[in-house]
């Protein structure tokens, strides 16, 4: 049903910019078809209105820039247009005898249904009739599904300008999407990891993490679309909700831009442009698109420090990103009913930060003073023996190399590349048909380069990454208008995914390698003359008197001397005098990796039912499929869910009863979906679907890296401690515990540097996993106001069950469930289950003004309420979420620690005639959980409780909130059940963890203030943004783990104190968390990490 | 399992590790502190301290809050002798207390910054019934947990944080007094649910190895604030040492029983003067033991008597030793948990005699 618009309104059309606004604006939610095709459909019905009757023989055509496309009514009067490409088309109606009818500014977005039903008028005397069609924001009567559509003009408003690339603070701004406790937007609830990112149709999420691969850069976005929940059966594999990309196209006339923005008092400066055109016959088009950024400014606020981070000058941050999209479109065949479309875009982000390096550098970790002193009290070894065997930090050259210094090389470096092509071939074999195969591939592998970890503890110092992967893939989908109530919809998809994941790192190299594992290999690699242990004597190695410098024989040892320690880039470095370095071989480094890759592929069917034009049911049904191509479960790879002994303890045989849709999962997901308008302006919605995300390849498989150890694996193991062949080699040493008596020989040394690495960094190596299933259902309700103000709201709950969760089980011995002497459980090593769950109720709430001129905008409400089983702000609740035992049999359920329960977005624009347009936005949370309760979940004597959360039940707990707030008399503690608490942090808590929320916040709060010339548009438009407009600077407020309680509400001075030893540093070497002033000696922690408020100007030129 | 690295949002600007920084809330949660100076109460007492046939100082302190429970969690204490008060040498060990008259404890320093060796060092610290070793860290810890095996004349046996007494002698030389049951409330059944590393309570003295000097003693204690340097309350009270004389000794415990019949101790009648008694029993487990090393008590009063240990939670193969404390102010009435005043009866003076250990002559422990 047409919504006519006033002769007001129709006034307000005259301008082609205030068309074109209107016809683009705001969010406008339109029946659903499905979201994860680019194009959508148009359609209708049209009749005579005088007699009321069905009209066949209707010529239909649809034009826009970017496409045309005709169709002509059956005997019912029906038409339909599939394969439509994304645009705002004049919609045009002509039958001789009847007056020819135009309708303008018909939006057809991805997967959507736009509606053009009419009557003609029978005349012989009038050429024809225009009428224009509003978009009607959140106003769609016959939507099925929950989605939400962001035009380019909302972008526009939302990010501040045309051209703004935020996509976080867009995702924001919708409902049902906000920001985690870490800055992440997530969906409907879900975790960083449980949204699906897509870009022309595209799963934009790289092949190891699940997460979005193009740095959240908006770039040559024509509509943003994003459904909370399940969506439509074409949607699978998205966990909580997906986001849906289409790119611009070319169109004629050309457009194009070019922008460049400078930000006051940094160095700061973007250069942006972009070009769409077409030939006029529609045949040919191109639309480029380059985004280019760079910046270079502090932490904090500026002029104040609290981090001394800018007091040395000389400290760098380097930020720069590139960005390009192109999307080229041939068309072809019989009125162009074909198409091939090839479709590019490349992503650069990279980030290097080196703040506070001193101008000579800092010392590389095996020169560093504070670490080798951790060291030495850690291994008993001396620095030289230390630096002898220790490898050299990727990138480092030398012995006594720096970083900073002249190599200016960051202590921070960060590149989160993505590459992605896409080729499409699509074909309308008639009206009522569309047919599209695509071809793509994604390459992100982001690089994790970290020379200087802060802490100078031994474990996890410095880390060089690889991470991400390549997903290669193929999809065919297809429409088939079946008479006029049935729309057809099929397809089916087929990914390859191959993860590429490997972390060195030097530091760890001598935490796995010097008694952190099974082994103490270090003690191997020295040459026996010279070696900390055993003989001294002869220079053969001999293993009966020679405890060690075992490799020396295999591999010549050498000794770094002081030619390699030039001692010109510090005067804080070390370098050893001549000859005081024991002849050694290296140790190799600890290296990560994965073994596994994975085949998804998924089929779909649904029909879109239209018995009238007030009711649209959709029924559909999906099943999503996976192989995943892991080593099979053995002891070598996989925790046995249960053991056998013989008499004498020693296990024997293992069960691996993980469920067989662990490695072949198959998952049907039926959708339901019913919209129907009640009224002109009143309209309901209701929809279920099921959905499944399978996990991401970093939740089943981190496997050491076997080529690390290439270099030894024709050496025969050899174990320190027994003086014969080392038997650690599966996972059963890994495990550790009863189960670690199972001797399993290392077939090389190779391997057992491999296990001994595995044992001691990486844990448990496979852990097989069922999909994660959810149930959502939601329903609308909508109302169209006069002056195009509309209004939805949506009530939604989503339950889901195998969600992934770290946790440890009990062992199950000869059938027996392990308990201690105090009769607690005896619990495996910690691993990822699926024993996790959760459920979210809401409300999502859209407020729309359209208009031309004046006040428009938008404000979206969310309020979500999640319960889960896994202990809210325990660390990294929202990326690695773990569930206590204790907690997991009581079968506690909390409401989640990483939402805010009530969050929104005001939108809005002041747009004037003379030119003007003032343009705020304003992000509002509620505040986020942050308190570690005052009950937990522990065993007492082999019985979980919830007891009162204090100093001797929180801290051996897997899982807990972090740190307790309540401390126990130590003279006279009280039991478990009812402690005598002598002291509190003095701040308030509640019952569960995550009770107590930060205080409310507005931030961001941005403003846009730009000018046009309406008299001369192509002058440009100049414009200046304020962000963080009240300077809000600092991150939520973290519970301070490293608490010492004196009396309640008084804390110690050690508060904030890093356990080690070896703290305190002369000068201070950038990103540290060591030191007294960061904030750290109160209760809770907080940290400035927001950028600061900031003023951009920028200059637009349209082309 | 290491950890993956999380994406970045480049978008909106720099950040560490994690995504743009909209949407956080960042206001310092609001706390209320307890003001320890005028809420809490200090009792310090000196005495004698006849240890075998020795005479050392003894000292009872009590620190509370309102509630009864120990007033801080950390603080540092200061004794300061009369003329004449001299601290000894601890051989193998240095002290800067060392020939000076007083025994102090080191307040808070910079970390990293190697701290004074003092007689309290960092770790001790005035609670509610006697010095101890417990003052908390930064790890939150309760420091009642078990020390690894500390060595006294009651060979193996490893002690809650307490002080082995007197201190300054020779480890060998020393003993623990831990309050357990019957003179307290059980704590040992599990169904209870007291934390695995707790072994009983403070007797409230603490004796050190120097010879008692009569006189006025200063008792300085400060409790540090969140900056070091900086204290948020600081008590200062005085005892007086009026005579040196100490309590008779006291002969030791016999203990019989065992082979499968309850443990017994019998100790005689109590010397002049005293007017509480205290048998503390020592269980050194087997290997099989269900709590490993646990302690008993008997609060005897003056009569010589016979007591059983309670068998409940004795395993086979355990060991044990007892040896009897007599002093002149009532140590278990004191005592936590029972009393939970702000300030227990305490006399001006505060005197104890230690008998030597069981059984006597030295011979094989009983076993049960």
């Amino acid at each position: 049903m047409l919504n006519e618009l006033t002769h007001r309104t129709k006034a307000g059309l005259r301008s082609a910019l205030a068309l074109t606004l209107l016809l683009a604006f705001v969010l406008c939610t339109m029946p659903s078809a499905f979201a994860q095709v680019i194009t959508g459909t148009i359609q209708g019905t049209i009749t005579a209105s005088q007699a009321n009757t069905k009209l066949a023989g209707v010529q239909v055509t649809a034009t826009a820039p970017s496409g045309h496309y005709v169709a002509t009514t059956d005997s019912s009067g029906f038409f339909s247009m599939n394969g439509v490409t994304p645009d705002t088309y004049s919609v045009s109606l002509s039958r001789t005898g009847y007056e020819t009818f135009t309708v303008s500014g018909v939006t057809v977005v991805q997967g959507q249904i736009a509606n053009v039903s009419t009557a003609l008028n029978q005349t012989l005397q009038r050429i024809g009739r225009t009428q224009s069609r509003s978009t009607t924001g959140a106003f769609q009567p016959t939507q099925t599904s929950d989605t939400y559509n962001v035009g380019t003009q909302q972008i526009t408003t939302t990010l501040g300008k045309q051209g703004g690339n935020n996509e976080s603070n867009l995702l924001a701004s919708i409902p049902g999407a906000s920001f985690d406790s870490s800055g992440y937007p997530v969906l409907r609830g879900g975790r960083e990891y449980e949204e699906g990112f897509q870009y022309e149709g595209i799963d934009y999420t790289d092949a190891f993490t699940h997460q979005f691969t193009n740095s959240l850069i908006l770039n040559g976005a024509s509509n943003f679309q994003v459904s909370p929940g399940a969506g439509d059966a074409s949607i699978g594999n998205v966990g909580t909700g997906s986001i849906n990309v289409v790119a611009k196209r070319g169109t004629h006339p050309a457009f194009g831009q070019l922008e460049g923005n400078f930000l006051a008092g940094y160095f700061a400066h973007e250069a942006r442009g972009e070009y769409g055109w077409a030939s006029p016959n529609g045949r040919y088009s191109d639309y480029a698109s380059v985004d280019m950024a760079r910046s270079s400014r502090h932490y904090g606020a500026p002029g104040a420090d609290p981090l001394l981070i800018g007091q040395f000058f000389n400290g760098r941050s380097y930020q720069w990103i590139n960005d390009v999209v192109n999307n080229f479109v041939y068309k072809f065949g019989k009125d162009n009913n074909q198409s091939a479309q090839a479709f590019y875009n490349n992503t650069q982000f990279n980030l290097h930060l080196g703040y506070g390096i001193p101008g000579t550098g800092i010392p590389y970790k095996d020169t560093d003073a504070f670490y080798l002193a951790n060291a030495r009290a850690t291994f008993g070894l001396t620095n030289g023996q230390i630096q002898a065997v220790m490898p050299f930090t990727p990138g480092q050259q030398f012995l006594g190399d720096v970083i900073g210094g002249p190599n200016q090389r960051n202590a921070i470096n960060y590149n989160q590349p993505d590459e992605t092509m896409k080729l499409q071939y699509s074909i309308s074999p008639d009206a009522t048909t569309f047919l599209t195969a695509k071809f793509y591939k994604i390459n992100s592998v982001s690089l994790f380069d970290f020379p200087y970890d802060s802490t100078n503890t031994v474990a996890f110092g410095d880390i060089n990454a690889l991470q991400g992967g390549t997903t290669n893939g193929v999809a065919l989908d297809g429409t088939k208008q079946l008479g006029s109530k049935n729309l057809l919809g099929f397809g089916g998809k087929y990914n390859y995914l191959h993860p590429v994941y490997t972390q060195r790192s030097a530091t760890t190299s001598l935490l796995a390698f010097g008694g952190g594992g099974n082994g103490f290999e270090a003690a191997d690699f020295y040459r026996s003359d010279t070696c900390p242990f055993g003989s001294t004597v002869s220079p053969v190695f001999n293993p009966a008197t020679s405890t060690c410098g075992y490799i020396t024989q295999f591999m010549p040892a050498y000794q770094l001397g002081t030619a390699n320690c030039p001692g010109v880039n510090s005067p804080a470095q070390i370098c050893p005098a001549a000859g005081s370095l024991p002849f050694a071989v290296q140790l190799p480094y600890s290296d990560e990796g994965t073994s596994t890759n994975r085949q998804d592929w998924s089929i779909y069917l649904k029909d879109t039912y239209s018995p009238t034009d007030r009711l649209k049911i959709d029924v559909g049904f999906r099943l999503d499929a996976a192989n995943w191509r892991m080593p099979a479960c053995t002891i070598q790879w996989c925790l046995p869910t249960s053991f056998t002994t013989d008499a004498g303890g020693t296990p024997t045989s293992f069960a691996f009863n993980y469920d067989a849709s662990t490695s072949q999962p198959r998952v049907w997901q039926p959708r339901l979906a019913i919209a129907w308008q009640a009224t002109r302006n009143d309209a309901l919605r209701f929809s279920y679907g099921r959905s499944v995300q399978f996990p991401a390849i970093a939740q089943v498989d981190v496997t050491g890296q076997a080529s690390a150890y290439s270099a030894f694996a024709n050496i025969p193991s050899y174990d320190v401690n027994t003086g014969t062949t080392a038997q650690f080699c599966s996972v059963a040493n890994v495990a550790g515990g009863p189960l670690g008596a199972f001797q399993a020989p290392c077939s090389s040394y190779a391997q057992q540097l491999f296990w001994d690495n595995q044992a001691a960094i990486l844990g448990i190596p496979i852990t097989p996993l069922k999909p994660v299933t959810y149930n959502n259902f939601d329903f609308s309700y909508s109302h169209l106001f006069p002056h195009q103000v509309s209004v939805k709201v949506t009530p939604f709950y989503n339950k889901s069950f195998n969600q992934i969760a770290s946790t440890a089980q009990q062992i199950v011995k000869n059938g027996v469930p392990l308990a201690d002497i105090n009769g607690n459980p005896i619990l495996g090593p910690a691993v990822n289950s699926n024993l996790g769950k959760s459920q979210i109720m809401g409300t999502e709430f859209l407020l729309t003004k359209e208009a031309a001129y004046g006040l428009s905008g938008s404000l979206s409400l969310t309020y979500q309420n999640e319960f889960s089983n896994v202990v809210p702000t325990s660390p990294s609740e929202d990326f690695f979420p773990s569930i206590p035992p204790a907690s997991l049999q009581l079968g506690n359920l909390y409401r989640v620690g990483f939402l805010s329960p009530f969050v929104g977005a005001l939108t809005f624009q002041e747009r004037t005639r003379s030119g003007w347009r003032i343009n705020p936005v304003i992000y509002y949370n509620r505040g986020y959980p942050i308190t570690p309760g005052l009950i937990t979940a522990n065993f007492v004597n082999g019985t979980p409780f919830n007891l009162p959360n204090t100093n001797i039940t929180n801290s051996t707990q897997l899982g807990a909130a972090a740190g307790a707030d309540r401390y126990v008399d130590p003279r006279n503690p009280g039991s478990m059940f009812a402690p005598n608490i002598a002291a509190t942090r003095g701040t308030p808590d509640a019952n569960s963890a995550g009770g107590v929320l930060t205080a409310a916040r507005f931030t961001p709060v941005n403003l846009t203030v730009e000018y046009q010339s309406p008299r001369n548009p192509r002058a440009g438009t100049i414009g200046a943004q304020m962000f963080n407009v009240f300077n809000q600077i600092y991150g939520l407020p973290g519970l301070n783990t490293r608490y010492q309680p004196i009396a309640t509400g008084i804390g110690g001075p050690y508060s904030g104190y890093s356990s080690s030893a070896n703290q305190v540093q002369p000068t201070f070497y950038g990103i540290t968390n060591n030191l007294p002033f960061r904030g750290g000696n109160r209760a809770y922690l907080l940290t400035p990490n927001a950028i600061p408020r900031t003023v951009q100007f920028y200059y637009q030129l349209n082309l | 399992m290491r950890a993956v690295y999380r994406a970045l949002g480049a978008a909106g600007g720099i950040a560490i590790l994690s995504a743009c920084t909209s949407g956080q809330s960042a206001v310092q949660v609001p706390s209320t502190a307890v003001d320890v100076q005028n809420t809490s109460t200090l009792q310090f007492r000196v005495g004698t301290a006849n240890y075998q046939g020795t005479t050392y100082l003894n000292t009872v302190v009590t620190f509370r809050q309102p509630n009864g429970l120990s007033a801080t969690l950390f603080n540092t204490p200061t004794i300061t002798g009369p003329a004449g008060f001299v601290v000894p040498a601890i051989a193998g060990a240095t002290n800067t207390d060392t020939g000076t008259n007083h025994l102090s404890g080191t307040p808070p320093t910079q970390p990293g910054t190697v701290a004074v060796v003092t007689t309290f060092a960092q770790t001790g610290g005035a609670f509610a019934y006697g010095f101890a070793p417990a003052n908390s860290a930064t790890t939150g810890a309760a420091n009642y947990s078990k020390t690894s095996t500390t060595s006294s004349q009651v060979a193996g046996v490893s002690v809650a944080n307490s002080y082995t007494q007197p201190i300054f002698l020779a480890t060998a030389a020393k003993l623990p007094f831990i309050l357990g049951p019957p003179a307290v409330p059980d704590f040992h059944p599990l169904s209870l649910g007291f934390p695995a590393g707790f072994a009983g309570y403070d007797s409230g003295f603490v004796m050190f190895a120097v010879t008692p000097v009569a006189g006025v003693y200063a008792f300085n204690l400060t409790v540090p604030s969140n900056i070091i340097g900086q204290n948020t309350a600081v008590f200062n009270t005085t005892a007086t040492l009026a005579s040196a004389v100490p309590l008779a000794a006291i002969p030791g415990p016999v203990v019989g029983g065992g082979a499968g019949a309850a443990i017994t101790v019998t100790v005689g009648p109590a010397p002049a003067g005293a007017t509480s008694r205290v048998i503390y029993v020592a269980d050194r487990a087997s290997a099989a033991s269900l709590f490993g090393n646990q302690f008993f008590a008997f609060n005897a009063g003056a009569a010589g008597a016979t007591f059983s240990v309670p068998t409940a939670t004795l395993t086979p193969g355990d060991r044990f030793t007892a040896w009897v404390v007599a002093a002149d102010f009532d140590i278990v009435g004191g005592a936590q948990p029972g009393n939970v005043s702000t300030a227990p009866a305490l006399p001006a003076q505060t005197d104890v005699t230690v008998s030597p250990i069981s059984p006597l002559p030295p011979a094989l422990p009983i076993t049960f």
